[in-house]
């Protein structure tokens, strides 16, 4: 065989090769896209057969027990029951039961050794948050696929199965930023319920540099429950953790402060510009004068972001906004200017220049708009 | 027998609506974006519109808002997953008639569209 053949036997077989690829390629695309128009025809119909159902409130449709092996048919059940509530909502439940919708996706959660098959069944028991899987979510909170224990936690959270909360805390520690943050949403959506084991979990483990603790602490922000503000300032005393002591003073400022400002004060003061910048920011709307001289300081920080939540905190009383006055005349360039910027955000500019312009402008009225043209600050 | 239009890019909900709709006696048209649900409303003859608030095309308020400009005169009830109290009195500020929050109950979106429809036709 000579080189010549050689070549030209090599090519024939490349281009032989890629064409049976390329013919693979487009049958396993073709079938794929049939099925998925398949699904979505299947999905279709069920829609209109359960709506069916409803209308005849739940006597009207007759369907073969095989439906529950069709996915379309799950996620028609799952469609549904996302756009109803109340007695129709039930009504798609009682489907779920007596078609055992559950119990055959908690074993497909159990025994498949398909993963993707895992995270669709974890997917359906967490939109369906029947309380009949509640046991298997339970035990998938520790499954190997991080998709998996989110999906768990969900729905867990969705069904408000209390027990799991203690369970999530307790995994929170070993999980990634990504599972913790999405195990915080779970907590989240357990509401108040979620507030005392948070407390109880994070007084545990605060001292023992767990990873968990900020999250949970910036969960108690999210669920707003004003009975977490007391424990989260005696968290902010007692930690030494910047991380935890940043994530309480976020905390307070989203939930409240409380009467004990000392430890909120104390972070006002720390030698960390974030937590300075954090407490002052939550320090705000506090009618106290006690907190006025420290963050009266804060309006002459070396940083920016403390100066300027300083100077809003002050900005939201009265006694505060007449330090931000005071500050204009003072000799401080960097105070000055985020005095002025504060005041303006509050309204103050505004006010001054309609009571000069009524004849009712005071001398400091006079100063603030000075200022305030002079350096070009910007005004609301 | 009346003519609803059930304008929602969800299919799940034009779909249950309309089965529930016409087990009920109604005679239903859907539309599954703004802009097939102003012109539906413009074009053929309506006795009510169910309009979802977001969908592509045209949000629902802007339809709502076209319509009235058009002058329009069957009622239009707002079906939305939208919960903002600013929204929710722009659209009944707009001439919405009436404001259904998703997740919803069917018999009681029907009975309000009873309730706007004997409106109608008793002015």
């Amino acid at each position: 065989m000579t080189g010549l053949e050689i070549l030209r036997l090599t090519v024939i077989l490349i281009f032989a090769s890629n064409a049976v690829l390329l013919t693979v390629l487009l049958t396993y695309k073709g079938l794929n896209r049939r099925r998925t128009l398949a699904h979505a025809r299947r999905r279709s119909a069920y829609i209109a057969v359960l709506s069916q159902h409803l209308s005849a409130s739940g006597e009207g449709v007759r369907l073969g027990k095989r439906v529950a092996e069709d996915e379309a048919f799950l996620d028609a059940v799952i469609d549904l029951r996302t756009v109803l509530v109340g007695q129709e909502a039930s009504e798609i439940t009682d489907l779920v039961d007596r078609y055992g919708i559950s119990e055959q996706q908690a074993a497909k959660l159990d025994d498949s050794r398909n993963v993707g098959q895992r995270l669709r069944a974890a997917v359906a028991l967490a939109e369906l948050a029947d309380e009949s899987a509640a046991h298997v979510l339970l035990d998938h909170l520790t499954d190997k696929e991080p998709e998996i224990r989110i999906q768990c936690a969900r729905g867990l959270a969705r069904m408000r199965w209390t027990p799991a909360i203690g369970v999530i805390l307790k995994q929170l520690e070993h999980e990634t930023p990504w599972v913790r943050s999405r195990f915080a949403d779970s907590l989240i959506t357990f509401g108040p319920s979620a507030t005392w084991p948070l407390i109880a979990y994070i007084k545990s483990n605060h001292r023992l540099g767990n990873r968990g603790v900020p999250t949970a602490i910036r969960t108690l922000a999210a669920i707003g429950d004003p009975e977490a503000i007391g424990p989260t300032i005696e968290i902010l005393d007692d930690a030494n953790d910047i991380e935890i002591q940043l994530a309480a003073v976020e905390t307070l400022g989203v939930l409240g402060v409380g009467p004990d400002i000392y430890p909120i004060e104390k972070a006002a003061r720390s030698e960390d510009w974030r937590l300075r910048a954090k407490a002052s920011k939550a320090l705000s709307g506090i009618n106290d004068e006690a907190i006025l001289p420290t963050l009266a300081i804060g309006l002459h920080d070396i940083n920016w972001w403390v100066r300027r939540n300083a100077a809003g905190a002050l900005a939201s009383t009265l006694q505060g906004r007449e330090i931000l006055y005071s500050t204009i005349l003072g000799d401080d360039a960097h105070a000055r200017d985020a005095a002025a910027e504060a005041l303006a955000d509050a309204g103050e500019v505004i006010a001054a220049r309609e009571r000069i312009a009524n004849g009712l402008g005071a001398t400091r009225d006079f100063d603030l708009i000075e200022y305030v043209e002079g350096r070009k600050v910007l005004t609301t | 027998m009346p003519r609803i239009l059930v304008a929602d890019d969800t299919e799940t909900i034009r779909m249950l609506l309309s089965v529930a709709l016409q087990a009920e006696g109604y005679s239903v048209v859907t539309a599954p974006n703004g802009s097939e649900a102003y012109s539906t409303g413009i074009e053929q003859k309506i006795d009510l519109a169910i309009l979802d608030h977001l969908m592509p095309g045209l949000l629902g308020l802007e339809v709502l808002e076209k319509w009235v400009a058009e002058g329009i005169t069957f009622p239009v009830i707002m079906l939305s997953g939208v919960d903002e109290e600013a929204t929710v009195l722009e659209c009944l500020r707009m001439g919405a008639t009436d404001f259904v929050r998703k997740p919803f109950r069917v018999n009681e979106l029907i009975a309000r569209i009873s309730l706007a429809l004997s409106r109608q036709h008793s002015i």
